[in-house]
């Protein structure tokens, strides 16, 4: 069998591509635009919609603010735990979502490790409260995040950040000036990968938040709801929820591609001679 | 040669039979029937969820020999469309509330629930769980006090049964048999008579599937003695003969 | 003015690398084989890496020892880096002030203002060389670390960039430590030269007293002679004669007894077709291996030792691997070294 190596690429191709396109493409097909329109106008969806924004926003900025020094902290330090440390943050990658409901239960329900204590204080962060919804997401979009922040933080020469430092500059502004602008690249990609894999959380939220219109109801759960009811609203919303997913994904393109094609890695070296 | 032979193993592990295997019917049916049914009939292949989708399943062209659901609704609607055969009263079932065997938040009686504070799950109004719930709650008049209460909305009744049994909400709406399943960890407060809705589960055999008369046979099975007695071992309720 | 004074002991992977010097307002080499433990003295000094023991003073600051340890940032050095090390993502003159300041001046000095809004990867090494350079004293350091500085640049700019160094080196009177694993990097920008080899010092001193009298034979070996094992012996005239272990039989001035290096600079070589009729000239005939050019010299290795001869000599002889010649050097020109 002489199949040529260029061939078998572009079938490979050519079946990736339409296996990935296939299911998209059947969705537009089959909801007029028109619905999709109407679909916005309905009480349930807009719901939906403001709880997913909401709640993915805040889970992700959290998530940056914390998980971006934590990972700058691996990539850098050799320290005593050190694997297991990496090995805890990519934990949830690994836990089915509805495993990771139960485990936000354990830990943040009523009767919970925590949650019982701040039972007592009169905080509630279980059941039917939109903070549910926030730390399910948190919790399952984290390690996305931190693994490719952490391979972006180690992908800066070391030389890089000792030369900053020979020239004055304490850890804070060796991070800001040096690390963060060069890894950004990296962390751009990893942060949207987070963002998208939070949007779609659905399993630990229905467990671990339950489902209600305008409280913990995101777009995959009111998908799911629908679905039940009506194939063609399940439809209509799924196909929003793409629109807004891809509109988000492209704008993060967008703007990395603005602010860093200066420090691409991919330009090819200058010659050395004068 | 050899290329081609581990091809078609390839493709043969990558796609498993879509082929029907042996004579085994399947049986969509409501999740309420997940223990009952197949202490019924052990053989066929069982796929069990909320009445509705599988009701959707069904018309997108799933291949189904039989329909087991939790409320006339879709049965009738299906045959209305020509997809099932005319669906037959096989159990019926009532409303329980639970609450964890704690009792955290005091419950005696559903009225209970119209106190303020309270975490009260129920089925979402797409599942014949939610709209029972709705229509108990209607006749006993207590519906705007006790949907202030509601902390979810679960398009599964498990969902409910679990939130209770694990003690994260203070009650929930539930069939009776589910009440069976988890009472170890629950503790049932039953619901007036009067206001009970009419729960009746249809049975229908679907049309264009293939072995009609294993499909036939296991609807008898279930309409038979040892069917009723198991149906209400389990907590249902059978109709009159 | 201030210097540097340090002694210390730095672990690394094989070994512990042991150096103590007084650096005044002067430029000292390190030189050695890769490996030697050149850069770790650098990286300790600034910062970069800590010393099991020791201690480092510039002028009148302890910057490493009796419990204390100041960071790199707290250190005053310039340090420029084997490649540099050059922010990619800052202009050229975002780079030299990164530390704070004025860029103007340094940047006209090393003849790099014209590039001022270029960045690092458009240019070329000899200037990304002369950026380094600014940007590591635009911060007025009390010491100059240079790893490398011409490591990354070709032979025909290290010539000019070698004449350049030593100039301003020379003008900012700065403590200065410089790497090399080149000999003659070293003798044209240093003051003073230490051999390190395997972390330990050989030897200290001026380019002349290293190829005069080089302690050892990685010394010798190191500052670009041939170092050829023998046994020596007594000889007639006050000589010494030493039957080597390739074969051949030489003279020298020096006086040793049993087991030497012969230490012999190529440049001390002259090659020729014929033995040439002069008794006071050791001879040497041997098959050449290969013949290379570099500038206006070329290196013709035999199998025994290598030679430098004019470019215009080798043309003359019309040298090409493995035609025979009589290598000729004075007695006086063969030094001896006790081997251990």
């Amino acid at each position: 069998m002489r199949a040529s190596f260029a061939a078998v690429v572009s079938t490979a191709t050519a079946i990736a591509f339409a296996f990935l396109l296939l299911p998209i493409v059947a969705i537009f097909l089959r909801v007029p635009v028109g619905h999709l329109f109407a679909q916005l106008g309905d009480r349930v969806t807009r719901d939906a919609l403001l709880v997913s924004v909401r709640t993915s926003a805040i889970a992700h900025a959290s998530v940056l603010l914390v998980g971006t020094p934590v990972a700058y902290l691996l990539a850098r330090r050799r320290f005593p735990g050190r694997a297991a440390v990496l090995t805890l943050v990519e934990l949830p990658l690994v836990l089915p979502p509805a495993v990771a409901g139960i485990a936000l239960l354990a830990a943040f329900g009523r009767f919970g490790l925590l949650g019982k204590h701040l039972h007592t204080l009169g905080i509630d962060v279980g059941l039917g409260t939109q903070t549910a919804v926030v730390l399910a997401v948190a919790f399952v979009e984290s390690p996305f995040y931190v693994r490719g922040a952490v391979a972006a933080f180690e992908g800066v020469d070391d030389n890089l950040l000792a030369a900053a430092r020979t020239l004055g500059a304490g850890p804070w502004r060796v991070f800001l000036r040096v690390a963060l602008p060069l890894a950004a690249g990296g962390l751009g990609a990893a942060s949207a990968l987070a963002l998208a894999r939070g949007l779609g959380e659905f399993g630990a939220t229905i467990i671990f938040a339950g489902s209600l219109q305008g409280v913990t109801q995101t777009l995959p759960l009111a998908i799911y709801a629908q679905f039940d009811q009506s194939f063609d609203v399940a439809l209509a919303i799924s196909a929003l929820f793409i629109l807004v997913g891809a509109g988000i994904l492209i704008a993060l393109k967008v703007f990395g591609w603005l602010r860093f094609t200066s420090i691409s890695p991919f330009r090819p070296a200058a010659s050395t001679s004068s | 040669m050899k290329c081609a032979v581990v091809l078609a193993l390839a493709v043969a592990l990558v796609f498993p039979a879509a082929t029907s295997a042996g004579s085994r019917i399947t049986v969509f049916a409501a999740a309420s029937l997940t223990d009952v049914l197949p202490r019924i009939d052990k053989s066929p292949r069982y796929s069990f969820a909320g009445t509705d989708q599988l009701a959707l399943q069904l018309q997108q062209g799933a291949p189904a020999n039989v329909y087991a659901a939790a409320s006339p609704k879709f049965p009738e609607l299906l045959y209305r469309n020509g997809l099932l055969r005319k669906p037959v009263v096989f159990a019926t079932n009532r409303l329980v509330v639970i609450v964890p065997r704690s009792n955290p938040g005091h419950v005696s009686t559903v009225y209970d629930l119209r106190r303020g504070g309270l975490r009260v799950v129920i089925g979402d109004t797409t599942v014949p769980i939610g709209s029972y719930t709705r229509q108990i709650l209607d006749a006993l008049g207590i519906t705007a006090d006790v949907m202030k209460n509601v902390v979810s909305e679960e398009t599964d009744v498990k969902g409910i049964v679990a939130k209770v049994a694990l003690g994260e909400a203070d009650a929930g709406f539930v069939y009776g048999t589910d009440a069976k399943s988890v009472a170890s960890k629950v503790r049932v407060v039953s619901l007036p008579a009067w206001a009970q809705p009419p729960i009746r589960y249809e049975l229908a055999v679907v049309k264009a599937s293939s072995h009609q008369s294993s499909a036939r046979a296991f609807v008898k099975r279930v309409l038979s003695k040892p069917g009723r007695l198991a149906l209400q071992r389990a907590g249902f309720g059978v109709p009159k003969r | 003015m201030a210097s540097l004074h340090f002694d210390l002991a730095v672990p690394t992977r094989s070994f512990d690398v042991e150096l103590a010097l007084d650096v005044g307002a002067e430029t000292v080499a390190l030189v050695g084989p890769s490996g030697a433990g050149k850069t770790t003295v650098l990286r300790a000094v600034a910062g970069l890496a800590r010393p099991a023991r020791g201690s480092i003073v510039c002028g009148d600051d302890v910057w490493f020892g009796d419990g204390t340890d100041l960071r790199p940032e707290q250190r005053s050095v310039g340090f420029v880096f084997q490649e540099y090390a050059l922010f990619p993502h800052l202009t050229v003159e975002r780079n030299v002030t990164f530390a704070g300041g004025e860029a103007d001046g340094l940047l006209e000095r090393l003849r790099i203002a014209h590039l001022a809004h270029a960045k690092p990867r458009d240019l070329s090494g000899g200037e990304r060389q002369r950026v380094a350079l600014a940007r590591a004293l635009a911060r007025r350091p009390r010491v100059l670390l240079l790893d490398e500085p011409m490591g990354a640049l070709d032979p025909h700019t290290r010539a000019s960039v070698r004449g350049e160094l030593h100039d301003l080196l020379r003008e900012l009177r700065l403590p200065t430590l410089l790497v090399t694993h080149d000999f003659e990097d070293a003798a044209a920008v240093a003051d003073r030269i230490g051999v390190l080899s395997e972390g330990k010092l050989r030897q200290l001193g001026t380019a002349p007293d290293l190829l005069g009298a080089p302690a050892d034979e990685v010394v010798a070996s190191f500052a670009g002679a041939n170092v050829l094992p023998g046994v020596a012996a007594r000889a007639p005239d006050g000589l010494t004669v030493v039957r080597l272990d390739a074969g051949a039989t030489v003279y020298s001035t020096d006086e040793a007894l049993g087991s030497v290096d012969v230490v012999l600079y190529p440049w001390d070589v002259s090659l020729g077709l014929v033995t040439a009729d002069d008794s006071a000239l050791n001879h040497l005939t041997d098959e050449i291996v290969s013949v290379a050019r570099v500038g206006n010299r070329v290196r013709v290795r035999l199998r025994t030792l290598t030679g430098e001869i004019t470019a215009a000599s080798a043309e003359r002889l019309e040298l090409e691997p493995d035609r025979r010649v009589v290598a000729s050097f004075k007695a006086t020109a063969t030094r001896l070294l006790p081997r251990a």
